[in-house]
């Protein structure tokens, strides 16, 4: 692996001697288990997923705590239900009302769109 | 010293491991866990360390496995990666017993000229553990390993003249404690 790039002395030489023979001898007390290297995804799948608990129970208190306190607009300020259709026919029909007296239309026909705007706003406070 | 990281080992099993197949990973595992062991056996005090970080290095190696491109090179990156778990362990300021640079120079000829010192030395191991960790390391890797000062700073994160005043009063203490 490495090269000896260092000239080594009498002394350096007898102590590389002496350390290789004592490490030769601590061999036969050293041995790893082969059931000791589990890679770590699958030392435990059942487990792998446990630590999202914690985060999970605690994202659900959170929720819990604050989903309460947390002003829901739509439903606090109601909105006109403006795409149920009979509403689009009384906007129009309001326009067609206001056209009817700028264009100064008859009055029997700015009756007959009262008259409608009456029925469609009765109907859908019926429904 | 051939510590066994250059052992025969086919590139069919490298690839099978790096697929992930257990049986190809167990058998890299009977072929290194020698080299892998005495390695860590020579840099660490007590064998248990010893153990749990080869331990360590093989569940990294088979994890990491996929990052390696030339099987004929993977004995040289497990020593590699060995070393680097070897060193990472030691780096934690919590095992740092004491500091590194600014270290007084210390006269070693008389200890370079003769090994006769060694001579008296009847238990190496309990000399060997006279020497904090950064010393053992040094002295190990330098001596058995034949690394460079140069190599040894570069993992040390030192200069290459820390390393060597280092060695040289680490080589000293062992003699000390040799005669005493």
């Amino acid at each position: 692996m490495t090269t000896p790039s260092t000239q080594k002395t009498p002394a350096e030489q007898a102590l590389k001697a002496r350390l290789e023979q004592w490490v030769e001898l601590q061999q036969s007390e050293l041995s790893l288990r082969w059931q000791d290297i589990q890679p770590r995804s699958t030392l435990a799948p059942h487990r792998q997923w446990l630590w999202l608990a914690p985060i999970a129970t605690a994202a659900a208190v959170a929720w819990f705590v604050v989903a309460p306190l947390t002003p829901t607009a739509p439903a606090m300020q109601p909105v006109p239900p403006m795409l149920l259709a009979d509403n689009y026919t009384l906007d129009a029909l309001d326009q067609r009302i206001q056209a009817a007296y700028l264009q100064g239309a008859a009055p029997h026909q700015i009756d007959a769109l009262w008259q409608e705007r009456a029925y469609l706003q009765a109907k859908e406070q019926v429904l | 010293m051939n510590t066994g990281f250059g052992s025969d080992i086919s590139p069919d099993t490298i690839r099978a491991a790096q697929e992930g197949r257990r049986d190809a990973q167990r058998v890299i595992f009977e072929v290194f866990q020698r080299p892998v062991l005495t390695l860590l056996r020579g840099l660490c005090k007590e064998p248990e360390l010893a153990r749990d970080l080869a331990q360590d290095v093989f569940v990294q190696a088979f994890a990491k496995l996929n990052q390696l491109r030339e099987a004929s090179a993977f004995g040289g990156w497990l020593k590699q990666l060995t070393l680097n778990t070897a060193f990472a362990y030691f780096r934690r300021p919590t095992n740092q017993n004491n500091s590194i640079e600014d270290e007084p120079e210390v006269e070693t000829d008389d200890w370079q000229s003769q090994a006769d010192w060694l001579s008296r030395v009847d238990d190496i191991e309990t000399l060997l553990n006279a020497l904090s960790d950064d010393e053992r390391l040094l002295v190990w890797l330098f001596v058995v390993e034949d690394y460079s000062h140069q190599e040894l700073a570069e993992y040390m994160n030192i200069s290459a003249t820390a390393v060597r005043q280092r060695y040289h009063r680490a080589l000293q203490k062992l003699k000390d404690r040799s005669s005493s």
